[in-house]
């Protein structure tokens, strides 16, 4: 994002508007650029790569965070294209859902099932197919 | 205050690929929120196949009668009008699915496909089904992906968004194809093309194509494969040998393309039949060069360079060879990216025992090609070989501090833990290391997450107090967490996706625990589950252990049949497992092919218990 608004190259300092980002978010989204800034990361294409990967000790300890925190930071990575960041965030969020029930989901993401008994049925009835594994 | 199901879909869906089908299924029960949002990522990428397996990328569909998975997946489908449009990308590797049902399931459905393929195509039966295929193809105009196997019947098909081309050749005869508009349309759209053939019918076809006029400015990647001139699996004839003119394929494309892969190197050699290959005399056939002296002449960023032959690698010499050539041309191949794969696997024999002078050989090979490689200006450099790699590191003179080796380094991750000299390990620590971290996960049950220290000395210890209660562990983090001081943190699947380990851990697993206690392997998708159960005059106990691993589930499949192979105590059969082929020497009873295989019992000599580490 800093070279699309800097595509020249310019020296002197120039501003980075971040208007959809809290300050406190940012300040995380600093913190972990100033800890990764000898980070060599796998390539963007490199996706397999990158999936497999489990997420970095650091990252982990630093996106032990609560749940809205852990969101905009990964918003405000998306929004300032640091992909690494984001990738990180994103396999939080996948650990934080894997192994769990849909209750312990509820549960986890504080969510109210709106489902009716009729609606439950049918969508189990639905996912039989996945459910073979 | 933000949530989860308030979040961008781009980022929705970047969670979405980390999660198995079962974890959506689970995601899409949570309520009427979370079904709109990830039922789509559910059915949006669809597998077909015989083989049970999980994968993070595909919801897998399985092609089985008995457990009537596709049946069920048709039902949903006709159940909920709105699921088969979800449907945009389809892989079968089942022919009888695309011979009987996929055609049928397009029109009845109203699947929008833009990718599908035959997954794992055999080259000598891509014929069987394969005008279904084709007409398939001729009725999607969506599909961004075609494989063909004769170049004519690209006009037939009525897409036109086709971006990625695969020429999967199976007869002589179908190198040669006539001149057309159509071709020239779907030429000039392709961003990739992939000519696969037991044959050089890569140059041949492209030497058409350039005969004809034809171009593809916007190509950015060309993969195919070179087989010096072979016209069947055996014979080889010189007449058929043509080399890589750059000159003028140079003309077949644009700036645009910017990533090269070739397979090459063959091992015809001169000779008429491979067997009379000798393998210190006649090492590797010159193709090699002949393709490579012309590589330099392409304006390209990334080189995938790997070596054909894959029956016969056995041919330490023939590797060192192939390096050698491959060096020989590295310094003046103008590219960014780097990836060599000399598609050899660690045989220990091999290592130790029959080849001493070939390793002797391939260390001063290994020297100069990491010296050829450190002169370059690589961004990305990948040997994803494991021979190569350690004794690249057991390589004294290399300076480890060098940027292109912490380049290495990071770019290959999974080789660090087994092969970073730091380590000051040799190949029988990190073998004992791996079977003390399996051992010690077993031995710390109780505690999970755990750090668990690695080395011999922390398996030969007897456990200070016996007997341990029973207990279930469970372990399904996305890394299991065996080697968790180390850096970058190594989880099981790097332990068992490579053969050599798996070939280490289950010596030692056959040699040392066998006898000691009983033990039930079973895997299920990316699990494997490793039961045990002793019983001693005082009392008795079970545990089971699960890993799992955020792999291919294809992958994890061979190992555990593999593993239970290796323990099976009625053996006999040959195993195949990556190209390795394994022979135990007892036979395995005859078992009739209704009759389901059990769950693996291994060694009940409950005598041996005081032996045992736990």
């Amino acid at each position: 994002m800093i070279n699309d608004l800097n595509p020249d190259g310019l020296t002197e300092d120039f501003e980075v508007p971040t208007p959809n980002v809290r300050s406190s978010v940012l300040a995380k989204v600093l913190e972990w650029c100033e800890h990764h800034k000898h980070t060599v990361f796998p390539d963007d294409d490199d996706e397999d790569a990158k999936k497999s990967a489990p997420v970095d000790e650091w990252d982990r300890n630093f996106l032990k965070v609560d749940q809205e925190m852990l969101y905009e930071i990964m918003l405000a990575a998306n929004y300032l294209n640091i992909r690494p960041l984001l990738d990180a965030g994103c396999k939080t969020v996948a650990e934080m859902i894997r192994n769990k029930s849909p209750e312990e989901l509820r549960r986890t993401f504080n969510i109210v099932n709106d489902f009716s008994p009729e609606e439950e049925a049918a969508i189990r009835r639905e996912n039989e197919w996945a459910e073979d594994r | 205050m933000v949530r989860l199901e308030e979040l961008p879909n781009d980022i929705l869906e970047l969670i979405s690929q980390r999660l198995t089908q079962v974890e959506l299924i689970r995601l899409n029960r949570v309520n009427r929120d979370f079904y709109q949002i990830f039922t789509p990522y559910l059915y949006k990428q669809i597998y077909v196949t015989e083989t049970k397996g999980k994968s993070c990328k595909w919801s897998v569909v399985q092609y089985d009668l008995k457990t009537g998975g596709l049946h069920r997946f048709e039902r949903s489908l006709g159940d909920n009008r709105a699921l088969g449009k979800y449907v945009k990308k389809l892989v079968s590797d089942d022919i009888k699915f695309i011979l009987f049902k996929l055609n049928n399931w397009q029109n009845k459905y109203g699947f929008k496909l833009r990718y599908f393929k035959f997954g794992r195509v055999p080259y000598n039966h891509f014929h069987t089904g394969y005008d279904d295929i084709l007409k398939l193809y001729t009725k999607n105009k969506w599909l961004r992906n075609v494989q063909v196997s004769r170049i004519e019947d690209l006009a037939k098909l009525a897409s036109d968004h086709i971006t990625e081309l695969e020429l999967v050749i199976v007869d002589f005869k179908h190198h040669f194809f006539p001149r057309s508009q159509r071709l020239a349309q779907v030429a000039e759209r392709l961003e990739k093309l992939e000519i696969n053939s037991k044959q050089n019918a890569g140059l041949i076809i492209l030497k058409q194509f350039e005969s004809y006029g034809i171009r593809f400015p916007n190509l950015k990647q060309l993969t195919f494969n070179h087989c010096h001139g072979a016209m069947n699996d055996m014979e080889y004839d010189m007449r058929y040998e043509i080399r890589l003119d750059s000159c003028k394929l140079n003309k077949l494309f644009s700036e645009n393309l910017d990533t090269l892969k070739i397979a090459c190197g063959c091992m015809h050699g001169s000779k008429y039949k491979l067997e009379e290959i000798h393998e210190y005399t006649q090492s590797q056939c010159q193709c090699v060069d002949a393709i490579l002296e012309q590589i330099v002449w392409f304006p390209i960023k990334t080189l995938e360079i790997s070596r054909l032959g894959s029956s016969i690698m056995k041919n330490a010499f023939g590797i060192i060879e192939w390096k050698t050539q491959v060096a020989k041309y590295l310094p003046r191949v103008a590219i960014s990216k780097l990836t060599l794969d000399s598609n050899c696997q660690l045989y220990p024999t091999q290592l130790f025992d029959q080849c001493v002078l070939g390793v002797q050989q391939m260390k001063r090979c290994n020297d100069r090609l990491i010296k050829t490689i450190n002169q370059r200006e690589l961004t990305h450099l990948s040997i994803p070989d494991y021979y190569e790699s350690m004794l690249i590191w057991m390589q004294p003179e290399i300076d480890i501090k060098d940027d292109s080796i912490l380049r290495f380094l990071q770019t290959n991750e999974k080789i660090q833990y087994y092969l970073n000299p730091l380590l000051e390990k040799h190949l029988v620590e990190y073998k004992n290391d791996l079977i003390g971290c399996v051992l010690q996960l077993l031995k710390n049950k109780h505690q999970p997450n755990q750090s668990v220290p690695s080395g011999l000395s922390s398996i030969t210890q007897p456990s200070a107090t016996s007997p341990k209660p029973n207990h279930e562990f469970e372990s399904r983090q996305v890394s299991s967490g065996l080697v968790p001081p180390l850096h970058p943190p190594a989880s099981l699947h790097d332990i068992f996706r490579h053969d050599t380990y798996k070939n280490l851990v289950n010596y030692q697993f056959c040699e040392n625990l066998m006898a000691s206690r009983k033990w039930v392997i079973e895997g299920t998708g990316t699990q494997v589950k490793i039961s045990h159960s002793s019983h001693s005059s005082h009392s008795s106990h079970s545990s089971t252990l699960e890993i799992a691993c955020h792999c291919d589930g294809l992958e994890f499949d061979r190992v555990v049949a593999f593993l239970q192979h290796m323990l099976h105590p009625f053996s006999g059969n040959k195993v195949v497992l990556n190209n390795l082929n394994r022979y135990t020497t007892k036979k395995m009873p005859t078992r009739t092919p209704d009759t389901p295989v059990p769950p693996l019992i291994l060694g009940s000599d409950c005598k041996k218990i005081g032996e045992n580490p736990f």
